[in-house]
């Protein structure tokens, strides 16, 4: 039990520490490293504690971890178009490839 | 405590829980990426929309679902201590916070109409800041019909608490509905830094 009120604490804590973070104007990219990492934190803390991830069954954290790989698979395999274009070349309207 | 379910039943109840997790993190994920690359396209108007929404609902809410969350690890570990009537106690902790979560919202959508942000004709934005928010309700709705039956499940696990009140079988239904609930307040986790935190002002 008493590991389930601290853990509630450090994520209300992680909570208040991002909303202060908006409110400090960051860059955008701090900004969203930030705001991705506190919310990754939260996430490790509800699914190792919370929902037991750290003791279960070695087929429950693998279907836990699965899940997980297939969503950054997903979502890195659609935002890599993004990432690898040149700043200098924006992604270009469809109607301006018609000759 | 004495109990009539084998442990290893109770595994394989949890594991057919977390398969079904594993659609649901699928679920919301490929709307996350549709998202994120509708963000990266139109980050600044993206950035202006999230700064017509009330950071401070959004925190309260936050909140709420993590206090709820804390509420039904307690009642899960009650329920395995054969303490059905705390147990249940504990869920319908977590089922009014959970109703509580559902009415902020309502007050969110109701100023969101107010303001003009609903993403219809009558939009009083730009338009990818129209986008920001087609994904905004699509998103928060979506998530807001996972709490909806999340507190079906909630209340028919207090009901079965209350029935094993003898303290006779842990069940696995509360510890399945406990792992549901935490999962909807993992996708909340992720959708309040995206839709709330990312902000700038006009």
């Amino acid at each position: 039990m008493k590991a389930l009120l601290g853990t509630w604490l450090a994520l209300l804590a992680l909570l208040a520490l991002t909303v202060a973070l908006a409110g400090a104007r960051l860059a955008p990219p701090a900004a969203l490293a930030a705001a991705l990492a506190a919310a990754a934190a939260k996430t490790a803390l509800v699914l190792l504690i919370f929902m037991e991830l750290g003791r279960s069954r070695w087929a429950q954290r693998l279907a836990a971890a699965a899940s997980f790989l297939m969503m950054a698979i997903l979502l890195l395999g659609a935002l890599d178009d993004y990432w690898t274009r040149p700043e200098d070349a924006p992604p270009r309207a469809p109607a301006e490839r018609v000759p | 405590m004495t109990t009539t379910r084998s442990d290893g039943e109770l595994d394989a109840a949890r594991l057919g829980m977390w398969v079904f997790l594993a659609t649901e993190v699928l679920f919301f994920g490929a709307l996350l990426t549709a998202f994120s690359a509708y963000r990266w396209a139109h980050a600044r108007a993206f950035a202006l929309a999230a700064g017509r929404m009330r950071l401070r609902l959004g925190a309260l809410n936050t909140g709420v679902l993590l206090t709820s969350s804390l509420s039904m690890a307690a009642a899960v570990h009650l329920a395995r201590e054969g303490r059905a009537r705390a147990a249940a106690r504990a869920l319908l902790a977590t089922g009014l916070m959970g109703g509580a979560f559902l009415a902020v919202k309502g007050v969110e959508y109701a100023g969101h109409v107010r303001d003009g942000l609903w993403p219809g004709p009558a939009f009083a934005g730009a338009g990818p800041e129209r986008l920001f928010f087609a994904f905004y309700f699509c998103l928060t709705g979506l998530h807001a019909l996972h709490v909806i039956v999340g507190l079906a499940a909630v209340g028919a696990a207090g009901a079965s608490c209350l029935r094993r009140a003898d303290g006779s079988e842990p069940g696995a239904l509360v510890e399945n509905v406990g792992l549901y609930w935490h999962f909807v307040d993992v996708v909340w986790i992720w959708l309040f830094p995206l839709l709330y935190l990312l902000r700038s002002a006009r």
